[in-house]
């Protein structure tokens, strides 16, 4: 039994054998509170299906396990495992992965309102879409190409973050070392650095901007990236955007540079209470490989309850037979 | 005649009940006079912790509660169900909601022992030792 199994059925003993006392409660979707520790247990599962002209697929796509308290007045912890597309059917053929991941684990110093600390593994604060990757949190079971190719999806290392006077966050982060689970991310990194800085402007309109630069591990190409973001939010309608640009140093082509950009226009509208149609059009391109996207997603998004949503989208993309469409169900405990 | 006035001195305290004000209090020794209402909405969203370097802990009524609806609404300018998913966002990052309290009565008492909580109460439950912050019309 590997270390983060062994970690779960003790947190699993733990959370059983405080069930029954005092202080000990479970809020749907807000998980189990063991007030006396200051420690919530909860978590989230998503099945999903897919298909398109070559691929039909269906399973679990992750089950996660979240902890996380205070363990001082000003100091808290988080910690998430994940079982990834743990059990799959591809085109009828069975597929079982048994390895737990470590999403995030870190240590939060909450020092004053502007300046806060955050230590280990943790989402890397980057635009709209990444900080709400969790298939529960999205309107759709898709990600818009923003949110793959332009930055890691986590970071670990430091992170600093806070509030400024006239409604302006900010976050800074930094990685110059290995990193935890290192393979669970979209790019495995050497070194990571960059920053967002948001600002509200109403209670409707919050604008984003970022910028970093990271290199990859065991690889040549170093990548620079910046983005512009944007979401418009009343009670029936939420209009976001982002753009994304990187560049990158190619070694492989002689020194040279090469660059990508994607961006995504999201509109979604509750249609009636719990009910939301979502509209997306997402662009991406490739300069190192000529690669382009272009993909217009619409969707529905229903969530019977709060903790509990069921999505299907269909994607209609510049050649038809790459269309596709997505179905998810998620729950949140 | 009786009768009459006896429907009278039921109008007018009913009208007295729904109308009046809800009221945001700190406790007395905060060195803070008065928040508008946008620095409510983020102490009650978490996304203001700090208040004279004091930390905050918001406080909430229980969901039911007449006063928390018209918080959410006229503070907050969310539905329910627009409150349930912003929280479903910050839980996912460890982030809970207010911490809930059975009754007015709970929250004047909690205010005043500990220095960092803000909570809200009718006009009329008010007494000399909490601080008000916020004052929001009923009606």
């Amino acid at each position: 039994m590997g270390h983060a199994a062994r970690f779960i059925v003790s947190l699993l003993i733990l959370a059983a054998s405080v069930w029954a006392q005092e202080g000990v409660k479970y809020v749907k979707g807000r998980g189990l509170k063991i007030i006396p520790l200051n420690m919530t247990i909860g978590g989230y599962v998503s099945l999903y299906y897919q298909k398109d002209k070559n691929l039909e697929k269906f399973g679990a796509e992750d089950a996660a396990l979240l902890v996380f308290g205070k363990i001082k007045d000003r100091i808290g912890y988080f910690f998430e495992i994940e079982l990834d597309d743990f059990y799959q059917v591809v085109n009828g053929k069975e597929r079982v992965k048994r390895k737990i991941d470590i999403e995030r684990l870190y240590l939060d110093f909450e020092i004053n309102e502007y300046v806060n600390l955050r230590l280990g593994k943790f989402i890397t604060p980057v635009g709209l879409w990444n900080p709400i990757y969790i298939n529960i949190l999205k309107w759709t079971t898709s990600d818009p190409l923003t949110a793959e190719y332009f930055f890691p999806q986590f970071t670990t290392g430091v992170q600093l973050y806070g509030n400024l006077p006239g409604d302006w966050r900010y976050f800074l982060f930094f990685q110059r070392n290995k990193g935890i689970d290192e393979n669970y991310n979209n790019f495995v990194s050497k070194w990571i650095i960059g920053t967002e800085v948001e600002k509200d402007i109403n209670e409707n309109l919050s604008l984003g901007f970022n910028l970093g630069k990271f290199k990859l591990k065991n690889k040549p190409e170093t990548l620079t990236f910046w983005g512009l973001n944007a979401k418009y939010q009343t009670h029936l309608l939420e209009v976001s955007g982002e753009f994304m640009y990187a560049w990158e140093k190619e070694d492989y082509l002689g020194g040279s540079l090469s660059y990508r950009l994607s961006y995504y226009l999201q509109g979604v509208y509750r249609v009636m209470p719990k009910n939301y149609a979502v509209l997306r059009y997402g662009f991406f391109r490739d300069k190192s490989d000529h690669s382009r996207y272009r993909i217009l997603t619409l969707g529905w998004n229903f969530r019977p309850s709060y903790n509990f949503v069921i999505k299907a989208e269909y994607q209609l993309r510049e050649r038809s037979e790459f269309n596709k469409f997505l179905a998810s169900v998620s729950w949140l405990f | 005649m009786w009768g009459i006035l006896r429907t009278l001195l039921i109008a007018l305290c009913m009208s007295t009940a729904m109308g009046g004000e809800i009221v945001f209090v700190i406790n007395k020794d905060v060195q803070v006079d008065k928040l508008p209402k946008k620095e409510i909405r983020k102490i009650l969203l978490k996304k203001r912790k700090f208040l004279k370097g004091l930390k905050l802990i918001p406080l909430n009524l229980p969901p039911e509660n007449g006063l928390r609806k018209l918080v959410e609404e006229k503070v907050l300018g969310m539905d329910r169900e627009e409150v349930e998913l912003y929280w479903n966002k910050s839980y996912l990052h460890g982030v809970e909601p207010p911490l809930v309290l059975n009754s007015e009565e709970a929250v004047k008492e909690f205010v005043k022992k500990v220095k960092g909580s803000i909570g809200y109460i009718s006009s009329e439950k008010l007494d000399e030792d909490l601080k008000v912050i916020y004052r929001l019309k009923k009606e």
